[in-house]
């Protein structure tokens, strides 16, 4: 029910029982006072006939004509009568005394004729007035047995009695029009008070209503639905301009919120835009591409990586890296990689073989990266390219050079020992000058040819990873002194000095084959572009990781353009290139490759015509994998 | 006493090389073209050096140290060689060989040198 009703009814019932309440009390009023007046009209005509009673047999007036005393009628209403009686006496045995009127009923007929049967005690109010009781009563009632308001006198001296008397009915009656006017008057200010109250019901109930109404489509999301402002100064146009705030409030919060989620959707999309094509980028590229989540599970493929390994991305997404292992290859090679990349490192092989869902294997050049955000790894991603044809093709060039230079070694030996012994016909003081010259260029030629195949070789086999690093106990101060036995006589030859500084012994776990390799290319060199009279210096030094070796010479040193290049193939610098001493430009290549693989770095300084000095750095122990 | 060498070595420039160097330094030179040949003088008699090419027609340098291992003869081998890189080095040394030379890095007289020590010369 609403408020409205509920109000009104209640407002209306509270109303209605002062209302009846003021009626009814007022009606029992007005009743109390007509009885009274009744009686006490009444009494005060009974009063007057007993007066005028006394004072006619005091007069000695005729008992016959008693009924003169009855006079008051009209003061008595239309109804009312002034009852005179005797009682007879009795007349027989055992009969009830009867009443004899004397005076005329106004109503009931001449006194003769009325009799009414005496003997049992009764109501009747003149029967009681011969018994002897004076006063009031509302009790009795008239011949006919009707109630009426008597006033009941007995006259003992004279035996008479007297009922002066009015029937209630018309006593009422006249208390009718009053309660019509009571019951009208209420009924008027009962509407009244309906009215009231509905209205005071409307004002209350009316702006909650439309407060509710309103509230309720806000609720439901209409943010614009108007409030109604409630004139007045009252709690509910309190209530109703609090509501209108808080509706105000409530639409600048959303529409604040939808514009910033406005903005932050642009902001999004255009993020979502950048990352499209970057996401694109690899989604779309050759290169087979996956990326992982920080424990290396797969969490992307690109389409590339399907059609190379055969599998499709979800029978990969949710595995390990684990899933791409290969058991052809060597176990600690992975480890290696995974463990390497878990630090934090990239990492990169391209001596893997991989194998299809098929079956099929191919060469494979892995590249695995972490990602990082805010230092730590969140990321990874793998590049796998499919470099078998690559493989193939760096092999027959191996096989090639390998078989190449061993094929070209034997007729290179006949060359050189043949012209070792041809010069041996000859009687050595017999050679010209000219003719010296002529050997000794051919035979300085085939040597040559034989180091340069030898470099040669060497260089194939590190380039196609024929080579694998056994680290042994190589003592560099035996080394030395082998390459001072080796070189002593060109030095001699050529006035040169090589000088060695080195602690004895100077161990460390390298190739012993390597690393003479190594030395021998740098000190050749060194003898080789020193010029005459001067010295090359080696000097070793020890670290807590490895040794450095140094070695120095004052020759014509490489000119600043060109020191980017010098470990670059066939290299060789302008100065050197015009110089009388021969060279191939693989040598320092070969260094540069050796050095690395060994596990170590080379440097050096130069400066033109002043000298070089290049210093290797060798660790004590290699990496792992070389 | 004379020591005997026995140089096999398929390139005829070279085995006669080999040859004339050793027999300058007083040395007796028995030669074998292939391996076949060079099993049948090892079995026929004694030398005090071998002289061992590996890629030769007929049988190559293995089959002669595997004959010589198997018939347990204990002449030092020197195995002379330019394929460098399409031999075993490991493998050489299994079979009984007690050193490898490149003839190419060397010139003729100095193999003299280098094998010297295994005649005790």
């Amino acid at each position: 029910m609403t408020l409205k009703y509920k109000l009104t009814a209640n407002l209306v019932a509270a109303s209605l029982v002062p209302v009846i309440f003021v009626a009814a009390i007022a009606y029992g009023n007005a009743k109390h006072s007509a009885v009274n007046a009744t009686l006490s009209n009444l009494e005060a005509v009974s009063d007057a006939t007993v007066e005028r009673l006394e004072r006619y047999r005091r007069q000695g007036g005729d008992e016959s004509k008693l009924w003169s005393v009855v006079r008051d009628n009209a003061a008595l209403g239309e109804r009312g009568e002034i009852l005179v009686a005797r009682r007879q006496t009795a007349t027989a045995l055992g009969a009830a005394p009867e009443i004899e009127f004397l005076a005329a009923s106004r109503h009931e007929g001449d006194a003769s004729e009325l009799s009414i049967l005496a003997g049992r005690e009764s109501e009747v109010a003149i029967e009681r007035a011969l018994r002897g009781e004076n006063g009031r009563s509302a009790t009795y009632t008239d011949l006919a047995g009707r109630p009426v308001f008597a006033v009941t006198r007995y006259v003992a001296d004279a035996g008479v009695g007297i009922s002066v008397q009015m029937p209630k009915t018309e006593v009422y009656s006249s208390l009718s029009s009053l309660r019509f006017a009571l019951i009208v008057m209420a009924a008027i200010v009962l509407g009244f008070c309906v009215l009231m109250a509905y209205i005071t019901a409307l004002s209350v109930a009316v702006p909650v209503q439309n407060l509710t109404l309103a509230s309720t489509q806000i609720a439901g999301g209409a943010l614009d639905t108007p409030i109604e402002q409630v004139p007045g100064d009252d709690e509910i146009s309190a209530l109703s301009h609090a509501f209108s705030t808080m509706t105000a409030h409530l639409r600048e919060l959303y529409e604040g919120l939808e514009s910033k989620v406005r903005q932050r959707t642009h902001q999004l999309e255009d993020a979502l835009k950048e990352v499209t094509k970057f996401q694109q980028a690899v989604q779309y590229s050759t290169d087979s591409v996956f990326i992982t989540d920080r424990e290396m599970r797969i969490i992307y493929i690109n389409p590339a990586l399907e059609k190379l390994s055969g599998y499709r991305a979800w029978e990969l997404l949710g595995k390990t890296v684990d899933v791409f292992k290969y058991e052809r290859n060597d176990p600690a090679l992975y480890l290696e990689l995974f463990a390497v990349a878990a630090r934090g490192q990239g990492v990169e092989s391209d001596e893997l073989i991989n194998v299809r869902k098929d079956g099929s294997e191919y060469n494979a050049e892995f590249t695995f990266y972490p990602i990082k955000q805010r230092n730590q790894i969140q990321f990874f991603v793998g590049i796998i390219n499919d470099i078998t044809q690559r493989k193939r093709e760096e092999r027959a060039k191996s096989e090639f050079v390998s078989l190449a230079s061993h094929q070209l070694r034997t007729p290179l030996t006949s060359i050189r020992w043949g012209m070792g012994r041809l010069r041996k016909t000859f009687d050595q003081s017999t050679l010209s000058p000219q003719q010296t010259k002529l050997f000794d260029a051919a035979h300085h030629a085939a040597k040559q040819m034989a180091d340069t195949i030898g470099t040669m070789l060497m260089i194939s086999r590190l380039s196609s990873g024929k080579l694998k690093l056994m680290p042994q106990s190589t003592d560099v101060a035996v080394l030395l002194q082998a390459m001072n036995e080796l070189y002593q006589a060109q030095c001699v030859l050529e006035q040169k000095q090589m000088l060695i500084e080195c602690p004895a012994p100077c161990a460390i776990q390298s190739d012993p084959a390597l690393l003479k390799e190594v030395l021998s290319n740098i000190i050749s060199n060194a003898i080789k572009y020193s010029p005459a009279g001067q010295s090359v210096r080696v000097n070793v030094t020890q670290h807590g990781n490895g040794v450095t070796v140094a070695v120095s010479d004052q020759g014509c040193g490489i000119p600043a353009a060109e020191q980017g290049k010098v470990f670059s193939m066939f290299f060789r610098a302008e100065n050197a290139q015009r110089m009388p001493v021969s060279g191939t430009g693989l040598g320092l290549y070969l260094v540069y490759s050796l050095v690395t693989f060994l596990g170590g770095s080379i440097s050096f300084t130069s400066e033109e015509n002043r000298g070089t000095t290049f210093s290797i750095f060798l660790p004590l122990t290699p990496p792992q994998n070389g | 006493m004379a020591k005997t060498v026995l140089v096999t070595e398929d390139d005829s420039f070279l085995r006669e090389t080999i040859q004339a160097v050793l027999e300058e330094h007083g040395v007796t030179v028995l030669s074998a073209e292939n391996g076949d040949e060079a099993i049948q003088i090892i079995d026929r008699q004694p030398v005090d050096l071998l002289l061992l090419d590996i890629f030769m027609p007929v049988k190559d340098g293995y089959a002669v140290l595997e004959h010589r291992r198997t018939k347990g003869l204990t002449f030092p081998v020197v195995i002379l060689s330019n394929a460098s890189d399409h031999i075993s080095k490991q493998k050489c040394e299994e079979l009984g060989a007690n050193d490898f030379l490149v003839k190419s890095d060397m010139d003729e007289d100095e193999l003299w040198g280098k094998i010297a020590a295994f005649i005790g010369e």
